[in-house]
């Protein structure tokens, strides 16, 4: 019952509606990062599934390797994205001594 | 992997990602975080994936956590209250935006027939034979990683220096 793709779908599906309610509701960047990493991996495990079980007719959709290979890239960019990205946060703190998103309004229009 | 465990592993998975987004202290969140990408990795394991299964662990669960707690332990640990009914707007706003996505993502589900959908086989993925794919068909998105890496690595170099750009 539960190795099955609706299993992993309906869970990654979870994920990523928490990670999307997680960046929106809090105003820490770091954890608003966090709900970003909670989003990709949501999106890794509906890759892996959609690997693990394809469709009947996959004459056309190519290797099974397609998924791992999405899900590695997908790896390497959230690692690259967290640093550049928490870099950005720590400079942000060290000019203004604050990490709250709603006072970094000097760009606004 | 067992019916029982597998649900146990995705509960666990669930509630840590959960704690994530509602722990008042980053560092909980990152806490939980941890607890989160290792029940991904032990769900890849599941999906029959041994190697993603490991470089997840290593790479997210090892090298990323220790960067986010370096952040959450350099910025001040200050508790920030959690707002869920602020004026502001923003808690319905991701009420609404969260259940919507759900029920979109859910609705694309039921009517896509999943039954179709079995799986391509019992055994574990050998790594060997990932690393030929990762290596033969998709080896120019695997090379762009590097190039990704390299860029991010000097990215952070230049914006974590003293220096300004252009200070001499």
């Amino acid at each position: 019952m539960a190795n099955s793709p609706e299993f992993f779908l309906v869970l990654s599906a979870l994920i990523f509606c928490l990670g999307l309610i997680g960046l929106i509701i809090r105003r820490n960047p770091l954890v608003m990062f966090m709900s970003i990493e909670l989003m990709l991996n949501a999106a890794n495990l509906a890759f892996m599934t959609f690997s693990r079980f394809p469709p009947a007719n996959r004459v056309s959709l190519g290797s099974p390797s397609d998924g791992p290979a999405f899900t590695f890239v997908v790896m390497t960019i959230a690692a690259a994205e967290a640093v550049v990205g928490l870099a950005i946060i720590i400079t942000i703190f060290r000019n203004r001594h604050s990490v709250d998103v709603d006072a970094l309004t000097s760009l606004k229009g | 992997m067992p019916d029982i465990l597998l649900a146990f592993v995705g509960g666990v998975t669930l509630l840590a990602a959960l704690g994530v987004i509602l722990s008042k202290e980053a560092v909980h969140s990152a806490l939980f975080l941890t607890v989160h990408l290792l029940g991904i990795g032990a769900l890849f394991l599941a999906l029959n994936h041994q190697f993603l299964a490991v470089a997840q662990m290593l790479v997210y669960a090892g090298a990323v956590m220790v960067v986010f707690m370096f952040a959450v332990t350099t910025l001040s640990p200050e508790e920030e209250p959690l707002k869920l009914t602020g004026s502001d707007g923003f808690p319905l706003l991701g009420m609404v935006a969260g259940l919507g996505a759900f029920g979109a993502i859910y609705w694309g589900l039921s009517t896509s027939g999943l039954s179709g959908h079995k799986a391509v086989s019992d055994g574990l993925v050998a790594p060997s034979s990932f690393a030929s794919d990762l290596f033969g068909p998709f080896l120019l998105p695997f090379e762009g990683t590097a190039f990704l890496l390299l860029t991010a690595l000097i990215g952070a170099v230049l914006l974590g220096g003293r220096r300004q750009i252009g200070d001499g």
